[in-house]
């Protein structure tokens, strides 16, 4: 096993109590909120993924790290946002497809894409075709856009997005990413998006592939 | 070979005279009826003449070679609880539970499992009581011809299905293990209670129980500490009472090292007759590691696309390709992937059943 240092320890073991713990001790000592996300967090977050692409780790055990870097990242959040050169890796809007109220997959990639630097705007489950145009048109430039479905019936939906942004004009500044046990390659071809990925950490991966084309 | 025979000589890993299909989910059944499910039940009632007419017509229509007139519906005995299920008006997915789960937080508990201690699985939940009636309706109907199969969730499926909101389960293992440990076998009594009450309604055959969290979202650790006592449990008893083997519906890929040791515990440990895995899991696979080496019957699960884009001919293609990887198809039966499209027509699934008949005749792929 790597030797990671305590902190990214901490996060890859899911100790959210640690983690709150040594990023307090590291603020004290005058760390820089953007270094211990940077260079500390994230990179346990981003091992946890690995981790669960290997097979080691399943999603409780991602739930649990995710949920001991959000504890910490509502205790940085407001210093770095006094920060002028957070850097961001991208802009994400994501949400579960109107008539799909399931979001254990959903969450899970967002808060992977969170720990893994990007901004994320999670509209949450059963998400209106019209609410996912809004989030996109109230930010400008690249935006990714993060399609959730758990139940067959409601894959049409991710088409009904598809087209609504073309019709709109958005299509050429947003990058459709589909997701979803249903979810094939061949159907996330079929409808027109950019891109499926197996599971939340590949989606990660996907994202910043998008980011970059 | 009438159908009972037919599945009893896949039990017994024998050459029956064509390989029998598993059939699809009772949501598809009535969706291919007409129905949509707020059609035929809501919070308190279930339309049993409805659910009859429409589970009937498939077996008939499509010649599936089993009944499971309870599979799939994830809300069975929550509103009693005093949680709220979701009855999807989309067409052909299965009333499943929502945020609104009995357990909120653990304060919540032991109110419930009070209730539990007193639930009466044959009356207080009326869309129970309705599911039973069906179950009444079809054993009048096929006789003892058919395996006519009880179904319920075992474990911590069960417990989450039963109590708690899917994401607050899942952190729950960890941050509560003996919480969820009592939550667990407190849903698996309630589970072996309800199965008793279709054997007595009339099922006639193995039990059918699901495990869906599976190795897909708990370690193989993780399951064996939470599911394995219980599924020994379900089967130990099923078999005391109903003289009745169990055969397991498990998720995830079971072919990593730590998943076959569960795979290998669930059958020398728990007792386990039969699996019904998921799309992960590949037919030559089964037919080499979980029939031949654990000498365990399994349902192969055919390409779902296939069903559901059709055309006829494509799923004949793909069930006649599925029949050159089992070698000779010993202890085999095939069963539609859990991601086949609820709109998927009658015509698809009539269409895989008929290939499966035709290219599953026995013996197999003899040299």
């Amino acid at each position: 096993m790597a030797d990671f240092p305590e902190l990214t320890q901490a996060v890859i073991n899911g100790n959210a109590k640690k983690v709150l713990e040594l990023v307090n001790i590291e603020l004290g000592k005058g760390a820089i909120p953007q270094s211990l996300l940077t260079d500390y967090m994230i990179p346990g977050m981003l091992h946890v993924g690995q981790l669960m692409q290997e097979g080691e780790y399943f999603i409780p055990e991602v739930l649990r790290s995710a949920k001991a870097m959000r504890g910490a990242l509502e205790l940085l959040e407001p210093m770095l946002a006094k920060g002028a050169d957070r850097k961001s890796e991208g802009y994400v809007v994501i949400g579960s497809v109107d008539g799909d109220i399931h979001d254990i997959g959903k969450n899970l990639v967002a808060m992977l894409l969170k720990g893994a630097g990007f901004e994320v705007n999670d509209l949450g489950v059963s998400v209106k075709t019209e609410t996912f145009l809004d989030a996109v048109k109230a930010r400008d430039g690249k935006v990714i856009l993060g399609l959730s479905a758990l139940i067959t019936p409601t894959l049409d939906e991710m088409q009904i997005v598809i087209n609504a942004l073309k019709e709109a004009g958005l299509r050429e500044r947003v990058k459709v990413m589909v997701g979803g046990a249903p979810v094939t390659r061949e159907f996330a071809e079929e409808i027109g998006s950019d891109g499926t990925a197996e599971d939340a950490a590949a989606a990660v991966t996907l994202a910043k592939q998008l980011q970059l084309s | 070979m009438n159908k009972k025979e037919r599945f009893q000589a896949v039990r017994e890993k024998r050459a029956p005279d064509f390989m029998p299909v598993w059939p699809r989910v009772q949501s598809q059944m009535l969706f291919s009826y007409g129905y949509r499910l707020p059609e035929v039940t809501g919070q308190d009632w279930y339309d049993s003449e409805k659910v009859t007419a429409a589970v009937l017509k498939s077996i008939k229509e499509i010649d599936y070679d089993m009944a499971i007139p309870s599979y799939v519906d994830y809300g069975f005995g929550v509103p009693p609880l005093g949680g709220k299920i979701w009855i999807p008006d989309k067409f052909g997915v299965a009333a499943g539970t929502s945020e609104d789960q009995p357990v909120k937080t653990k304060a919540d508990w032991p109110r419930v499992k009070k209730m539990m201690a007193t639930y009466d699985v044959k009356k207080h939940d009326p869309r129970m009581a309705g599911c039973l009636e069906v179950m009444k309706n079809i054993s009048a109907e096929v006789g003892d011809v058919m395996p006519l199969v009880p179904m319920y969730y075992v474990g911590t499926t069960a417990a989450m299905f039963l109590f708690r909101p899917n994401e607050a389960f899942l952190e729950d293992l960890f941050e509560d293990p003996e919480w969820v440990k009592d939550m667990v076998e407190v849903a698996t009594d309630w589970a072996i209670d309800w199965i008793s009450a279709q054997y007595d309604a009339g099922a006639n055959s193995i039990c059918f129980t699901a495990e869906t969290m599976g190795t897909l979202m708990m370690s193989p650790k993780m399951c064996e500490e939470f599911n394995l006592p219980c599924i020994k449990k379900l089967v130990d008893e099923v078999r005391k009472r109903h003289g009745q083997a169990t055969w397991l519906h498990i998720h995830g890929n079971m072919q990593t090292p730590k998943a076959y040791d569960y795979l290998t515990k669930l059958v020398k440990e728990a007792g386990v007759e039969g699996f019904h895995f998921d799309e992960n899991c590949p037919a030559d696979w089964i037919k080499r590691e979980v029939v031949d080496k654990l000498g365990t019957p399994a349902c192969i699960i055919t390409d779902g696309a296939a069903i559901a884009k059709g055309p006829a001919e494509k799923i004949d293609e793909a069930v006649k390709n599925d029949m050159t990887k089992i070698g000779d198809g010993l202890g085999l039966m095939m069963a539609p992937s859990c991601q086949v499209l609820p709109a998927t027509s009658n015509e698809h699934f009539k269409a895989w059943v008929d290939a499966t008949h035709k290219y599953g005749k026995y013996p197999l792929n003899q040299k």
